[in-house]
């Protein structure tokens, strides 16, 4: 098996297996051995990593990326390979922050809109307050992750809105 | 005693208060809406009842239909719990004429002390020591504005019909007020109805100390000591304690005593909380009174080993208290969360979902009112609030261990929880030494724990990733397919991972 790239929430890690081992796995070199000790359902597992109980949730999304739960703590890790990559290269992909694309702002729940403090063509720096939402009776400020110009507002004042509805466009600076 | 009784709420809270009915041998009847259907509190009385209602939240603020249904199910007594109408007169006053008893204070005191600037007034009176601010309610910018000025910056402004932090802002200086005001306004109309603000002078990181009270009708009086809730993230209490670390027992005496003669001076009847800012020099002043049972009771109830929920119940009714306030003991120490729904990676945004796998931490000193189970939806209908863990230890210390101990085997899957972010405040050195204050997230909480909490385990994750990807992924999705081997359909989580690229 070719060995995996795993980037979790922005570093790099390569996962090595070898032919024949199902209990180990290589992580950046070193080894480190695996057993599923049980399934409690299609996606919580409990492991043990070298003897080291970990119980974990595992979510797979239709394009490996993986959203993995330990102890409170989600990890978000996309897996590929030198392969996938290279062709991923050929093939682009938007996936809303190609350099000098555009970052788009998504309602990060399902709420209602009290007021927008951007219009199309603000000027805006990372950490500037967008919008606020209103979501379980507490107001909730969306900042700005990148700086850049606002460049097209789906959004209004007063409505409500389903997570995941693209609320604004903002072009990278 | 009654025979049975409607608990007007739901969540953990109702389950708390059924289970204190049942062992005083009272039915119970829960009231729900339908998409509570399948929440535990629902089945966790004798009888459920459907209520309806515009938004699901309406159906358990529409007093005419839950005190119909109180007749029709017979019960004698209702017991509102905190949040939706507990605290509200009408409602008091509404039972009272249908003959139902209100499990809680009379509805004058609920008048008095839910309006802020009656209660500053009768406080006064009273002689209990109020923060400097304004006597009346505003609505209007402009003289709101000539107010704070007046008072000086930093200014706190609250919603005049509001607690629990809903419509309360922070404004430190003269700029940033007209935005404070507007949004306290919205915030305020919006939870309560009403947007008229209170406005008063700002102390600067106090302690929030808030002592327990509980009076029978028979004028008999007694305070079950304080609880620390200074750990607040936004105004909202997130971790609370008993005792305090900076009380010593004069204070605690001396603190006790006021908050009896604010309890008298209402005429107050059940169980109530006296909250006062204690400020460095350990000043304190009357912040506000909270005419229910709080979210924090049970931190009160572990010291003293008095059962808040039952003496609400033997006090309405008609029973006297079982106790003075000599016999009122305090030992050990006891420490409660809340865990909410939240993701402390992600501004605390509220996490919607199943819950997927659920296993609560048990053993010696834990304690956890829960509101869920596994296979329950999470919505974005109510409080973010899952179940509080509460622990007792016979100090501090042992608190504060056993507290880690029990949060980091606290599993639920399905949302994002808050969680880790009580961990790195369990483990806080400020916070194990009793140094804090309401601005401890603001001022001595470094978030960047939590990134180091996360990448401490970062290999062994990846060597989970990469097993499991191995193990799922691989075998079920052979180059030549289209995807349809994707092993579950999450939505919820693909969107987050979405929204986070």
């Amino acid at each position: 098996m070719e060995p995996l790239i795993l980037k979790i929430d922005d570093k790099e890690f390569t996962a090595e297996f070898v032919r024949d081992d199902h209990v180990s796995v290589w992580i950046n070199g070193k080894k480190f051995q695996i057993e599923l000790l049980k399934k409690y359902s299609e996606n919580i597992f409990s492991f043990a990593v070298d003897q080291k109980l970990m119980q974990v949730q595992l979510d797979f999304d239709n394009d490996d990326n993986l959203l993995l739960s330990l102890d409170g703590l989600t990890y978000e890790i996309s897996i590929t390979n030198e392969t996938k990559r290279m062709l991923a290269k050929f093939i682009h992909t938007d996936n809303g922050t190609g350099a000098g694309g555009n970052f788009k702002l998504k309602a990060p729940m399902p709420g209602m809109i009290v007021k927008i403090l951007v219009d199309v063509g603000t000027e805006v720096s990372k950490g500037d307050k967008l919008v606020i939402i209103e979501a379980m009776k507490m107001e909730n400020s969306l900042t700005s992750p990148v700086a850049g110009i606002i460049k097209s507002l789906n959004a209004k004042e007063g409505t409500a809105v389903e997570k995941g509805v693209l609320l604004m466009e903002i072009e990278n600076h | 005693m009654f025979k049975k009784i409607l608990v007007a709420n739901r969540g953990e809270i109702a389950v708390r208060i059924m289970r204190a009915a049942r062992e005083l041998s009272v039915e119970t009847v829960s009231i729900f809406h339908e998409v509570d259907r399948e929440m535990p509190f629902v089945h966790s009385a004798d009888f459920a009842w459907r209520i309806y209602g515009e938004t699901p939240k309406a159906a358990y603020l529409d007093i005419q239909q839950i005190i119909e249904v109180a007749q029709k199910s017979g019960a004698e007594a209702i017991h509102p719990g905190y949040g939706f109408l507990s605290e509200n007169a009408k409602f008091s006053q509404a039972c009272i004429d249908a003959g139902i008893k209100f499990i809680g204070p009379k509805p004058e005191a609920i008048e008095v002390m839910g309006n802020k600037t009656k209660a500053r007034e009768l406080m006064s009176k009273a002689g209990v020591p109020i923060v400097p601010g304004t006597q009346e309610k505003i609505t209007d910018l402009k003289k709101a504005y000539e107010i704070a000025k007046k008072l000086g910056y930093p200014i706190l402004l609250k919603a005049s019909a509001g607690g629990g932090g809903k419509g309360m802002r922070l404004v430190e200086k003269e700029e940033d007020f007209v935005e404070g005001f507007e949004g306290a306004k919205r915030e305020s109309l919006k939870a309560f109805g009403d947007d008229s603000i209170y406005i008063e002078k700002y102390i600067v990181n106090p302690k929030h100390i808030e002592f327990q009270i509980i009076a029978d009708e028979h004028g008999n009086y007694v305070h079950l000591g304080e609880r620390d809730c200074s750990i607040q993230r936004r105004h909202q209490k997130i971790i609370e304690e008993a005792p305090s670390t900076v009380l010593d027992k004069d204070l605690r005496r001396r603190m006790g005593v006021v908050a009896i003669n604010a309890a008298k001076a209402c005429g107050y009847v059940n169980a109530g909380t006296i909250e006062f800012i204690l400020d460095k020099n350990k000043n304190f002043y009357f912040l506000e009174m909270n005419t229910r049972l709080q979210v924090e009771h049970p931190v009160t109830e572990r010291i003293t080993g008095i059962d808040l929920a039952k003496e609400q119940i033997l006090i309405a009714s008609g029973e006297k208290l079982s106790f003075t306030q000599e016999e009122v003991n305090w030992r050990g120490h006891s420490i409660e969360c809340r865990i909410y729904a939240e993701d402390p990676f992600n501004n605390f945004l509220p996490s919607t979902g199943k819950i997927q796998y659920l296993r609560e931490p048990g053993g010696k000193g834990v304690r956890i009112d829960s509101g869920i189970e596994t296979g329950c939806e999470i919505n974005i209908y109510f409080d973010p609030m899952l179940a509080k863990l509460v622990v007792l230890g016979k100090d501090r210390l042992e608190a504060l261990n056993r507290m880690e101990r029990a949060l980091s085997n606290y599993r639920i899957k399905g949302v994002r929880t808050n969680i880790p972010f009580l961990l790195a405040v369990m483990k806080h050195p400020e916070f194990r030494y009793g140094y804090f204050d309401t601005g401890f997230i603001d001022h001595s909480f470094d978030f960047d724990v939590l990134r180091k909490m996360k990448a401490e385990n970062e290999e062994f994750v990846a060597a989970i990733a990469a097993f499991g990807y191995r193990m799922l992924r691989n075998k079920q999705k052979p180059a030549s397919t289209d995807g349809s081997g994707k092993i579950q359909t999450n939505k919820w989580k693909q969107s987050q991972i979405k929204l986070r690229n």
